[in-house]
C-alpha cells in the first residue's frame, strides 16, 4: 500500500501540544479507508489521535484547526491550497503556526 | 443581441486573476492578505514598505535633533524583526531594545532571556533586560524621574509618592514578594492580565524616561489592537481606547508609543518570519493552554481570529473605529491614576 512521507512542524507555542518537539516527521497511508487520496482534514484527525499531547480542543475546533492557528503547506498558505480538501503529497511540509498571544 | 459572457466586469478587483501574484502579476501567488493575492518576494517588499512607512511618519523630531528611541522586545513574533530598525540605526540618537523578564511568573518555563539578548546584541543594538519584579524597586523609579504624572498631590515628590502607596503596609517585602502578593489579590485571570498589562506599561514608561528616549517601539499588530479594544470595552474601559491604543502623547509630553506593525495582521507577521527563516520564541502568557473562555482577553482574541478568518476586513475595521475616538481637552489636564496612569 503506498504511503506518504511528511514534515510536519509547529511553531508559536503550538510545540507544547506536541511534547516540545518541533519537527515531526510522520509516514501516512495515501489513501483512506473509502479508497479517496488522503487530505489534510484526514491529517488533523491523524494528528489529533497520533501525536497531539495536549487538549484537543486547544488544536481542533469544528472539524478545523482553531482559528489563529496559521498553516501553510510547502510554504503556502493553505487558502490557496483548497485548504481541508488538499490531497496531500509525498514529501509534503505541512507547518502549523500559533498566531494566538501566549501561543 | 447582448452576450452575457462579453458584460463587463463588476466591482473593484473581479478581473484580477487569482493564479497570479497580483503585484507583479507573474509569479504563482504563495498567501493571500485581505483579498490580494502575493508571491513571496512581492509580500516581503510590501510588509517592509509598510513598516518602514509606517515608521517614518511618527519618528519625527525637529532637526538637527534625531529621535531616541525604545524598542519593546518580548521576544514574540512582532518583536523577531528587531533588525528593521537597526537598518537605519544612523538616523537615531539613540536606539535602546528593552526586554522585561516574567520569568518569576512562569517558573516552569525556562527563561528566553539569554536568547533576545542575543538577537539584540547581534544587530548592534544597545540591551536592556529588567525583570517585572524592578518594577517595585525604588532604584527603578528613581532612575525614572521625573513622573510628574505619578503625583498624589501638586507639591508632593513622585517617588515618595508611590512609595507611600505601594510599600507603606510592607516595607520589608522583596521586590518577588511583593509583585506575587500584588498579583495573588487578582481572584480573576481577566483582572490579572490587566495589572500585568499595566506593570508592563509602566516599566516601559520608566525605562524611556532613564534613557531619556521620547519614543517607545511596541510590536502591537493590528489584530491586537482589535483584540485590545474590544475587550477593553467589554471591561468598561472604553474611555480609555485612545490613551491605551493610542501613542500617549496627550498625556505624556516627554514619551509616545508607536506601533510600525499597527496595519499587519498577526498572520503577516508570522508569514514575514517563516520566509525570512526567523524563528520567534515562546513568551508564555497567564492563559497558555487554558480554555477559550478562561479569560475576557482570550475570548475576545478568539472571537477576532475567528472574524479574521471568515471576514479579513473587519480587524482593521475595529482597530480604525477605535483610532477615531478622540480624549477631551480637560482629560489630560486632570491628576492620573497612580496604577493605569489615566484620570
Amino acid at each position: 500500500m503506498a504511503s506518504l512521507a511528511l514534515t510536519l512542524e509547529f511553531g508559536g507555542g503550538m510545540e507544547l501540544l506536541f511534547g516540545n518537539v518541533k519537527t515531526h516527521k510522520v509516514t501516512l497511508p495515501a489513501h483512506l479507508a473509502n479508497d479517496r487520496p488522503t487530505n489534510i482534514k484526514a491529517l488533523i484527525g491523524w494528528i489529533r489521535d497520533n501525536l497531539l499531547q495536549g487538549k484537543p480542543e486547544l488544536f481542533i475546533s469544528d472539524g478545523t484547526v482553531r482559528p489563529g492557528i496559521l498553516v501553510l503547506i510547502n510554504d503556502t498558505d493553505w487558502e490557496l491550497e483548497g485548504e481541508l480538501d488538499y490531497e496531500l503529497k509525498d514529501r509534503d511540509t505541512i507547518v502549523f503556526i500559533s498566531t494566538l498571544h501566549g501561543g | 443581441m447582448c452576450d452575457s459572457a462579453d458584460q463587463p466586469a463588476i466591482g473593484r478587483h473581479s478581473k484580477r486573476s487569482n493564479n497570479v501574484c497580483h503585484k507583479c502579476l507573474a509569479a504563482k501567488p504563495t498567501l493571500k492578505i485581505r483579498h490580494t493575492y502575493y508571491c513571496q518576494s512581492c509580500f516581503l517588499k510590501a510588509f517592509v514598505t509598510k513598516v518602514r512607512v509606517a515608521l517614518g511618519k511618527v519618528l519625527r523630531v525637529p532637526p538637527p535633533a534625531k529621535p531616541r528611541v525604545l524598542v519593546a522586545i518580548s521576544g514574540g513574533h512582532a518583536s523577531r524583526k528587531v533588525d528593521y530598525l537597526n537598518t537605519e540605526k544612523k538616523k537615531f540618537e539613540t536606539l535602546v531594545a528593552c526586554h522585561i523578564d516574567e520569568g518569576l511568573l512562569f517558573p516552569e518555563i525556562q527563561s528566553n532571556a539569554g536568547t533576545i539578548k542575543q538577537w539584540v546584541m547581534d544587530c548592534g543594538i544597545t540591551y536592556e533586560g529588567i525583570s517585572l519584579e524592578d518594577v517595585f524597586k525604588r532604584e527603578v523609579m528613581e532612575e525614572a524621574r521625573p513622573l510628574p504624572w505619578l503625583c498624589t498631590s501638586p507639591t508632593s515628590d513622585p517617588v515618595e509618592s508611590v512609595y507611600k502607596a505601594v510599600f507603606a503596609h510592607a516595607p520589608t517585602l522583596t521586590p518577588q514578594a511583593l509583585l506575587q502578593q500584588y498579583l495573588a489579590s487578582a481572584t480573576k485571570l481577566s483582572t490579572r492580565e490587566d495589572l500585568l498589562w499595566h506593570l508592563k506599561q509602566t516599566l516601559l514608561h520608566q525605562m524611556a524616561r532613564k534613557h531619556r528616549c521620547e519614543f517607545i517601539v511596541v510590536g502591537d499588530t493590528c489584530t491586537r489592537l482589535a483584540v485590545k479594544a474590544i475587550a477593553m470595552t467589554s471591561k468598561g474601559r472604553g474611555y480609555s481606547l485612545p490613551f491605551d491604543l493610542g501613542s500617549g502623547a496627550e498625556w505624556f509630553q516627554d514619551v509616545q508609543f508607536v506601533r510600525p506593525f499597527r496595519d499587519c495582521m498577526d498572520r503577516e507577521v508570522v508569514l514575514y518570519n517563516r520566509f525570512q527563516g526567523l524563528e520567534a520564541v515562546h513568551t508564555p502568557s497567564s492563559t497558555t493552554g487554558l480554555p477559550v473562555k478562561s479569560s475576557i482577553d482570550r475570548l475576545t482574541e478568539d472571537f477576532i481570529k475567528g472574524l479574521d478568518r471568515d471576514f479579513p476586513s473587519t480587524t482593521s475595521t475595529v482597530v480604525r473605529t477605535a483610532a477615531k475616538l478622540k480624549p477631551s481637552q480637560e482629560a489630560a489636564q486632570q491628576p492620573a491614576c497612580l496604577l493605569c496612569r489615566i484620570v
